[in-house]
């Protein structure tokens, strides 16, 4: 027993020892613990959260693409040809900024902008469009175009819906035959474009609206206290000069409010 | 400051999840903002406008009001209107106010508009639409257009507007006041009538202004408060106002009416006193208004039953004094019927007989009569008054009534007055007979007067006796107290003596007009018997007896008593014979010259002429009448002179002589015939006539002329003579004299009867102003010259003897 109390003496002077010592071993106020300690290990946490995030994003965006079906990568080839050339027609491309539409007084007089409107009145039947497209794209001179470095790249594929007059179906093969699936995919695809086309030439159209309407005294004849009348007035005098509007423009005040 | 290790933990997983989530931001494909998308930016744009479009609209062609907004604003003109009575009683000013109030609910109500539409336009745009939005379409002329817009709602909406609210406002105040109005109780009617009859006590009738304050009266009953209302509602106050103050004062007139037709009928003729008079009148008026109380009651225009108001205080207020007229009528109409004022001659006889000195005049006898009689018969009538009344009345009082009652007094006195009026004259006559018959019986016979009365009368040129004692004196009547007889009795003495007396006069001149025609017709025969050497009795006698035969003759033709020639008339005629004689004895050559006509008045007319100048000069001219000594005037010339009137110059020059002072610097003498023209003689100190012109004394203003014009070098002589002396004596040693300024004195004897003292007056003044004249154009230094202008007067004396 003594030397275990001895022993818990020994301890008691060492730690005596120690509070009367001049260097304490962990002196540290709370603001030194909150600045050299907390806040560093804050930021490092958040730079590695930052680091892991940027590194998901780039892993996600370097995944190859998967491996398309042959009969998918030229029904895309053929499609995308067939809308690149409808966008070039249509002169979209060169809107890209609303400012390059020319204007004479309060009026727009652009002939590129008069084209993209009337070709953009098309969309206002976006299925016949589609399929106008889609059909254009399957038997169409575009297929293959002059010039091309290997016109062979462009296989026949067959769709018996859309099959141009004289074409058999035996002399395809059922890997380039089009199916509703992948008619559905076709037709699914180029509505997508469709739409994006739409969405733009909206834009474009609604600047249009607001830059005129911006310009109109509220007494002009083309004003109106029903919004509707007022939009019809606006679309009849635009389209009178060759602006044809969408009928998501037109059409905006006959929805419900 | 210590933190705890959980509160390091927290913080720091704070900002971990600050971070995390800025990540998350910006690697999420985000839509773009509503702000930015074209859509939303051109519908924003379009509601904005059509907005705007809409607002203008409305402003450009309102739409009328629809029924339930004009309902709503004719509801709060009309409150406005009740609110604020006073600010609307005037039409137009009520038109203005409105016109406010609607044209700042308009712009409420277009604001109101303005934020309906912008909320709308906001509910169509993602964007938020806000009026500063809207606004900024609207253009610059917006604050115009809005005041375009109304000043349109002004022209076409708020006429209609402001006649529908104003037409209910007045709707229903009307109502209200034509509840107010009553008629005014008993109570209320005499005290407005009781103030206003107060205002004038002679009369209970009211005035046009009485009618006015009743008016008001009535209104204030129905508007105690005094608001002011609705001009439209004046004729609406006025209506009732003037109906029922009308009612107001018919009744009252009506109960006046009454009051009038119980004084003059329904009094009984017996009531004599005041008291008993008004009870009487209260009586009949009383019952008069219950009969009419008891017919069924009427009710007005306005619905109202017109009240039948019982006698009214004002009304009976005024019944005393209605019964005091009355009793003052009545009791005047005794006084002038009764009988027991009624007078006899006789008595008044007697009592004059008893002191006739105190009514010797008739105005002295009707004083006495009155005076003496009126206590007596004062009693007489208030007590033959009082036996007549009923209830018998106290003589007393009657009597104060009489003393005391101006009016009563009067009627008392007229009536005795008349009575004596109508009495005394007999009673004097009576009176005065009996003294006439008493003491001047013998005027009444045929009378000759004395010599001695008759040279009286001579000395007095036959005025009319004007005393009883020179009548007394004239004919020896003996009168021992005059004063005893009345007026009517002197005068009938007087006139009897003057008759007598005028008689004796007239035969004593025309005894004397004789004598002169006789020394006319016999003065030849005078030279003749002179010539003859006759005796001067002879002659005398033989004068006389012709006197006596021409006197014979013409006495004959008259009745008179004066049959034989006169002792005047004799002395006379002895008189002018024995001059004529003595002058034809003398110097029988010139006696021609000088007849005895012309002779005889110089002595005694000259002598009246110059005491007449000395004693009496013309007071109006005299502008220093010096008190002077009556002098003896010189021996009568009838020398070289002649004429009368030089003779009196002659006098009036001897006596200024004595006085040095008073010497004239000349003397216009103003002679003439009444037949002929007028003869003006200027004669200088010495007596000599500088001047002699003729002048028709007819013509005041051109005789006054003409004499001034020939007058006028003499003057100037004179004039210059008079400053030439002064300043002689103020020069030199005469410096020191006292400087009294010069005179020019200047004499005028008027001989002439026809001479008006106007042509004195005119002559005078062209004198004075040619003097005033010549004193201005005279050196410096020089005082004035002063007028000493004096006038005698001398036909007096002619005419009327000494």
């Amino acid at each position: 027993m003594s030397s275990q109390h001895d022993e818990h003496k020994d301890y008691e002077q060492l730690d005596e020892a120690i509070g009367h010592s001049t260097h304490k071993l962990f002196n540290m106020s709370p603001n030194d613990v909150l600045v050299q300690i907390a806040l560093p290990v804050v930021l490092i946490l958040a730079i590695a959260t930052r680091l892991i995030t940027i590194g998901q994003g780039m892993s996600n965006q370097s995944q190859n693409p998967a491996i398309l079906d042959l009969w998918k990568q030229h029904l895309i080839l053929r499609v995308d040809r067939t809308l690149d050339h409808w966008e070039k027609e249509s002169g979209l491309a060169q809107f890209s900024d609303f400012n390059r539409v020319y204007w004479s007084n309060h009026w727009p007089d652009d002939d590129r902008f008069r084209q993209l409107c009337k070709k953009a009145a098309e969309l206002a039947d976006m299925e016949k469009l589609k399929e106008t497209l889609y059909r254009e794209a399957l038997n169409g001179a575009l297929s293959v175009q002059p010039g091309d470095a290997n016109p062979g790249q462009f296989v026949s594929l067959y769709d018996p819906r859309y099959a141009a007059p004289g074409v058999i179906s035996n002399s395809v093969p059922p890997e380039f035959q089009i199916d509703d699936t992948r008619r559905q995919f076709a037709f699914q695809y180029i509505e997508e474009r469709c739409k994006r086309w739409n969405r733009e030439i909206e834009d474009l159209q609604w600047k249009l609206v607001d830059h005129l309407a911006a310009e109109l005294p509220a007494g002009d004849p083309l004003t109106d206290a029903r919004l509707e009348t007022q939009m019809k007035k606006i679309a009849s005098a635009l389209e009178a000069r060759g602006y044809p509007l969408l009928p998501g423009l037109t059409h905006e005040y006959r929805k419900a409010p | 400051m210590k933190y705890t290790p959980f509160a390091v933990f927290g913080l720091g997983m704070l900002a971990v999840f600050g971070t995390l989530t800025a990540n998350y931001g910006e690697t999420t494909n985000a839509l773009p903002s509503q702000a930015d998308s074209a859509k939303d930016r051109a519908k924003w744009r379009l509601a904005t406008i059509s907005a705007a479009r809409e607002i203008l609209d409305e402003l450009n062609h309102p739409q009328p009001l629809g029924s339930d907004d004009r309902a709503v604003l004719v509801d709060k003109l009309n409150n406005a209107m009740q609110k604020d009575l006073q600010a609307h009683a005037s039409r137009s000013a009520s038109q203005n106010l409105c016109a406010e109030i609607a044209i700042k609910m308009r712009r409420e109500n277009l604001e109101r508009r303005f934020k309906e539409v912008t909320a709308h336009a906001n509910e169509q745009s993602l964007l938020s639409v806000t009026w500063a939005d809207v606004e900024s379409h609207l253009g610059g002329g917006w604050s115009n257009t809005v005041e375009q817009a109304m000043q349109s709602f002004a022209n076409t909406e708020l006429a209609p507007l402001f006649k529908d609210s104003r037409a209910r406002a007045v709707g229903l105040l009307r109502q209200e006041l034509e509840q107010q109005f009553r008629f005014p109780t008993e109570n209320e009617v005499n005290g407005m009538l009781g103030e206003l009859v107060a205002r004038h006590s002679n009369s209970p009738a009211l005035t046009a202004n009485d009618e006015a304050v009743l008016q008001q009266q009535i209104m204030d009953l129905a508007n105690p408060e005094h608001k002011v209302y609705f001009e439209e509602l004046a004729q609406v106050l006025r209506e009732p106002t003037l109906r029922i103050s009308g009612e107001t004062r018919k009744q009252y007139e009506r109960q006046l009416s009454l009051l009038d037709t119980a004084a003059s009928q329904r009094v009984p003729n017996d009531r004599r006193q005041a008291s008993t008079i008004g009870t009487a009148l209260v009586k009949a008026i009383e019952n008069d208004l219950e009969i009419e109380r008891a017919k069924p009651p009427i009710t007005d225009v306005g619905g109202k039953i017109i009240p039948v108001y019982p006698l009214l205080a004002p009304v009976l207020s005024f019944v005393p004094v209605i019964a005091t007229k009355l009793e003052s009528e009545r009791l005047i109409t005794f006084l002038a019927q009764c009988p027991v004022l009624a007078l006899q001659s006789d008595s008044l006889a007697k009592v004059i007989r008893a002191a006739p000195e105190k009514h010797h005049t008739l105005a002295l006898s009707e004083n006495e009569f009155m005076t003496s009689l009126q206590p007596d018969l004062l009693a007489k009538a208030t007590t033959a008054y009082a036996a007549e009344a009923n209830p018998v009345g106290e003589t007393h009082y009657f009597e104060t009534l009489l003393t005391t009652n101006p009016a009563l007094t009067t009627a008392f006195k007229a009536r005795v007055s008349i009575e004596l009026h109508a009495q005394l004259p007999e009673a004097r006559r009576a009176v005065s007979e009996e003294q006439f018959n008493k003491a001047f019986s013998s005027l009444e016979r045929q009378v000759v007067l004395s010599s001695e009365a008759l040279a009286l009368l001579q000395d007095s040129g036959g005025a009319a006796l004007t005393s009883l004692s020179e009548a007394a004196k004239l004919f020896g009547i003996s009168v021992r107290n005059n004063n005893s007889l009345l007026e009517e009795t002197v005068n009938r003495v007087l006139t009897l003596s003057n008759q007598k007396a005028r008689e004796g006069y007239d035969v004593l001149t025309s005894q004397l007009t004789l004598v002169r025609k006789l020394e006319q017709d016999r003065l030849a025969k005078l030279r003749d018997d002179v010539a003859a050497r006759r005796p001067y009795k002879a002659i005398r006698a033989e004068w006389q007896a012709a006197l006596e035969a021409a006197w014979s003759a013409d006495s004959r033709s008259q009745s008179t008593p004066y049959k034989e020639i006169l002792d005047l008339t004799l002395a006379s005629l002895n008189k002018a014979v024995r001059q004529l004689y003595d002058s034809v004895q003398e110097s029988p050559t010139t006696a021609t010259a000088a007849t005895p006509s012309e002779a005889r008045p110089t002595t005694e007319t000259e002598q009246g002429k110059v005491k007449e100048l000395l004693q009496v000069p013309a007071k109006p001219e005299d502008q220093n009448p010096e008190p002077q000594k009556e002098v003896k005037p010189p021996a009568p010339k009838t020398s070289d002179k002649g004429a009368g009137s030089e003779g009196a110059a002659d006098v009036v020059l001897s006596r200024t002589r004595v006085d040095r002072r008073n010497e004239p610097d000349g003397i216009l003498l103003l002679t003439g015939a009444a037949t002929g023209p007028a003869t003006a003689r200027l004669l200088n100190q010495a007596g000599m006539a500088i001047f002699s012109i003729s002048f028709d004394p007819g013509k005041p203003q051109e005789a006054a002329t003409v004499i001034f014009e020939a007058m006028k070098p003499q003057l100037k002589t004179i004039w210059a003579n008079t400053v030439l002396e002064w300043q002689k004596e103020h020069s030199g040693l005469g410096i020191l004299k006292r400087r009294t300024p010069p005179k020019l004195k200047l004499f005028i004897v008027i001989e002439s009867e026809d001479v008006r003292h106007r042509m004195s007056l005119l002559l005078r003044q062209h004198i004075d102003e040619l003097l005033t004249e010549w004193d201005k154009a005279a050196e410096k230094g020089t005082p004035a010259v002063e007028l000493d202008w004096k006038v005698g007067l001398t036909f007096e004396q002619i005419t009327q003897g000494p």
